[in-house]
Parts: C-alpha cells; structure tokens; sequence
C-alpha cells in the first residue's frame, strides 16, 4: 500500500529506492518518504511493543503527535517514524518497552 | 449538594488541608473539606514529588523524619497506592565549597537522626548516574524517595470521604463570618458551613482567607517550573538535586525524567510555562548530565508554591483568634511533610497538644 500519486505532495514514480534493514531483513523505500510508510508499504503493521502490557502498537496518528508509531532507529529509541524520512543504509528496529 | 455544619471546616483541598481532614475524621471529628477548583490541583499536584529528609535544617529534619515513616505505609493506612519509592535521594557537588558544605551539613544531619546519610565520592556517583566530572561529590540518604503527587492527595481526599468527611470541591470559600473573635460560619456560593474551628490550608492563596479575619500571613507566591522528558530506560533511579541553584531531577516510575529548575518569586497566581524556563532548566541540566541532551522535552508544567519570610513553614492556632489555624507557607519542601503536618495539626484540633514542640512554628513569630 503507497499512495503513489498525492495531490500536494506529488508522484512517487522515479523516486529512488532507498534499501535500509528492518529487524535484521532488507526493506526497499522510496527516497523521502517516511519509515512508516515504507514499512507499511513492505506489510509491516506492528512497530513496538508497549512497556507495562506489552500490547503491539503501529502507525496511529501519522503526523507525529501520538508517538505510538517510535521504533528504535540507528539504535536511538523514541523516534517517530512516520515523521522520519528513510535513507539508505538506516537500521530500524521493533521497539520493546524503552527501547534500550 | 445543601453543605451540612460540620465541627472542623478545612480550607484548601491541597496535602496539607486533605491530611489534616482525614487524620481529624480518623479521631472521630465531623470534618468538611472547601477546595476552591479539584483535589490537588494546585501546588500539591504540580511538584516534583520528592520526599525527602535530608538537607533540612535539624528542626525540620526531624518532622521530616515522622513524614518518612508515615508514607512508608500510606498506602495500607489509605487502602490506595500513593506512587511512595524509597529511590534514595542525592545532593550533588560542584563546588570545593559545597564539598566542604557537605561535610558539615552531614554531621549534623546524622547527629539530628538520619544516620543512614552516607558521603560519596564523584566516581561513586558517576558509577551511579551519568554525570559530568564536574560533579565533585555527592550527599546520599538511601531512605528518602518519591511519591505520587496526584495520587496521593486523591488517596487523602477518598479517605476522608471513607471516614465519614465531607470533601467539597470546586467551592470557592467568598466570606468568613466571625462571632465574638471566633470562626462561626464558611460562606460558599453553595451555602453557609457552620464550624467553630477553621484551618487555613490554601498554600499560596492563605493571604486572601487571613484578610477574611483580619489577619496578616506573610506568604509571596513563587512559580516553579517543571520540564517532562520522553519516557526512557531508567537512567537515574534517585531524586536529585543540584545546589547553588542548579535545579533537581527525578526519573518517575513510568521512565518520563523531570527537570526542575525554575522558580521565582511572582506577584500573581500566572501558571504558564515559561520559554525562558525551558532554556535555562535545559542548559543547567545537561551541563551536569550531558547524555540527556538527546531527549526530547514533551511538555512543562508550572505550579504556584508559597514562600513565607524565613522558609519555614506557619503551623497553629492564631494568637487572638481561637479556633483558626493556619498550616500553610511550605516554601518548596511541602509534599513530603504533608502526612506529619496533616496528623500534627489533627492533634492540635482534636487533643489541644502536639506529639511534637511545634509552638516555634506559630504565626506570631512574624508579629515581634
């Protein structure tokens, strides 16, 4: 799923792809968009587990207020990947609980 | 709801008005509560939820000691958990000075009972926290620690309601009638409360009931300010605090880190956050903790504290006017004393003498 023509944003057509690992596997994404959608784009619905329940969480608002969609990117935790434009080489993985 | 007359009105629905309401409807007394908006909301509910005995001048230090073990079962006596962790609490140094400061605070701080206060070295605490070599040492009191600051006076306010007291919120108290030098009725837009005995509990906003009895209380309002970070793994597991006026830090049970620095004195009751207070709470503290640096601040919060002349609190009957009493002017270190002020003043009421010498603290102090 990619919204491939957007009315504000433009065409995604001849953007580059950009391969980054997910969780030890290789993922491809276009230049510019964000994590979120890339995953999203490649199946991925559970992007953390929270701390006290351990339930799984995914993307929710999209626009970088409700912080249900952090993963733990380049080894850093809390990062919003919706608002987090994907490049080549990035390391993203599921987070549990902090995200130590 | 027609308020009903009650033989103790308490005025002010913060710890120290809720405390003292539960402790008195424990001895049997017909007790209402008055708070003016909800159940520690103001400078109760906005602190950073220390409970601390050291650094404490040895008067203090002992009444804070009382607290300590009053909140150690808080939650058994109030049948609701309060948030209380004994997670130690440190006072670092920075300075030769402050190192030499300690040493002297420390001996009689022990002499005064908290013989667990330990001295540590800066690498001792660098094995404990990520701070900077510019911490020199540090005062350590494994037995002090945080609560909850919402939950605990909640907890108050449900065992009152549990012992039979009335909690009356969002009640502005507009009059205090007296008859003959004495309390006679709380004037409330919802009715009159007829009570012979009042305490005046309201923290920053005490001046205003003392004017309804013509009374001065010497308390200047200060907004403190507090800074909340993301949730993280926990990084510092003690309250701490930086002196000299280098703010505090806490890490709360959820991992969110909050960040105290600014507080100054205001001349209204304004509880916004400030930008200026945000820039330099953040810059003071990443000096001595740089690795928070990297986390991100998701919202401040701002509570109206109540500072009187000498720092020290205003606890007692009112000289000349028999049947009100203040407890009141905390001056910053009020939460963690609301369970031994609250019991304190319930024996005042109740058996007409304290279990501790709290005459020193009366009003009339400032009158001289």
């Amino acid at each position: 799923m990619r919204i491939e023509e957007h009315p504000i944003l433009g065409s995604l057509k001849n953007r580059r792809i950009v391969k980054f690992e997910y969780d030890g596997r290789e993922i491809e994404g276009r230049e510019g968009e964000p994590i979120a959608a890339a995953l999203m784009a490649a199946g991925v619905r559970t992007f953390r587990y929270t701390k006290r329940f351990y339930q799984p969480r995914g993307i929710y608002c999209a626009i970088g207020r409700c912080t249900d969609c952090m993963m733990v990117v380049d080894g850093v935790p809390n990062v919003r990947t919706c608002v987090t434009p994907v490049r080549d080489g990035m390391k993203v993985e599921t987070q549990l609980g902090y995200g130590k | 709801m027609k308020p009903n007359n009650a033989e103790v009105v308490v005025i002010g629905g913060g710890i120290m008005g809720c405390a003292t309401a539960y402790y008195l409807a424990k001895k049997k007394v017909r007790v209402t509560v008055v708070e003016r908006s909800g159940i520690g909301l103001e400078a109760s509910g906005n602190c950073g939820g220390g409970v601390r005995q050291q650094s404490r001048e040895p008067y203090m230090l002992r009444l804070a000691r009382r607290s300590a073990a009053l909140w150690l079962h808080l939650d058994k006596e109030l049948e609701f958990d309060v948030g209380y962790r004994r997670v130690g609490n440190m006072f670092l140094a920075t300075t030769p000075e402050h190192v030499e400061y300690f040493h002297e605070r420390m001996e009689y701080e022990r002499e005064a009972g908290l013989v667990e206060l330990t001295f540590l070295t800066g690498d001792q605490v660098r094995e404990r926290i990520p701070v900077s070599k510019e911490v020199l040492a540090a005062t350590y009191c494994p037995t002090d620690g945080i609560a909850n600051p919402m939950r605990a006076v909640v907890a108050y306010a449900r065992g009152i309601k549990r012992l039979g007291g009335t909690v009356m919120t969002y009640t502005p108290v507009t009059g205090i009638e007296m008859k003959g030098g004495k309390p006679y009725a709380v004037v409330t837009p919802k009715g009159e409360i007829r009570a012979d005995t009042i305490v005046l509990a309201a923290g920053a906003w005490t001046p205003e009931l003392g004017k309804m009895i013509g009374v001065s209380i010497p308390i200047q309002p200060n907004r403190s300010q507090i800074l909340v970070t993301e949730r993280v793994a926990p990084m510092v597991v003690p309250f701490v605090a930086i002196p000299g006026g280098g703010g505090y830090l806490t890490q709360r049970p959820d991992g969110n880190i909050l960040l105290g620095y600014h507080s100054r004195p205001v001349d209204n009751y304004d509880k916004r956050s400030t930008w200026a207070a945000y820039v330099i709470t953040a810059k003071n503290i990443t000096r001595i903790f740089p690795s928070l640096k990297n986390l991100t601040i998701i919202r401040a919060f701002a509570g109206i504290t109540e500072f009187t002349p000498d720092t020290r609190p205003i606890f007692g009957e009112i000289d000349g006017k028999p049947g009100a009493y203040v407890v009141a002017g905390f001056s910053g270190g009020g939460f963690a004393l609301g369970p031994v002020f609250g019991l304190l003043m319930s024996e005042l009421i109740a058996e007409g003498r304290t279990s501790y010498p709290m005459e020193e603290l009366n009003l009339r102090r400032f009158s001289a």
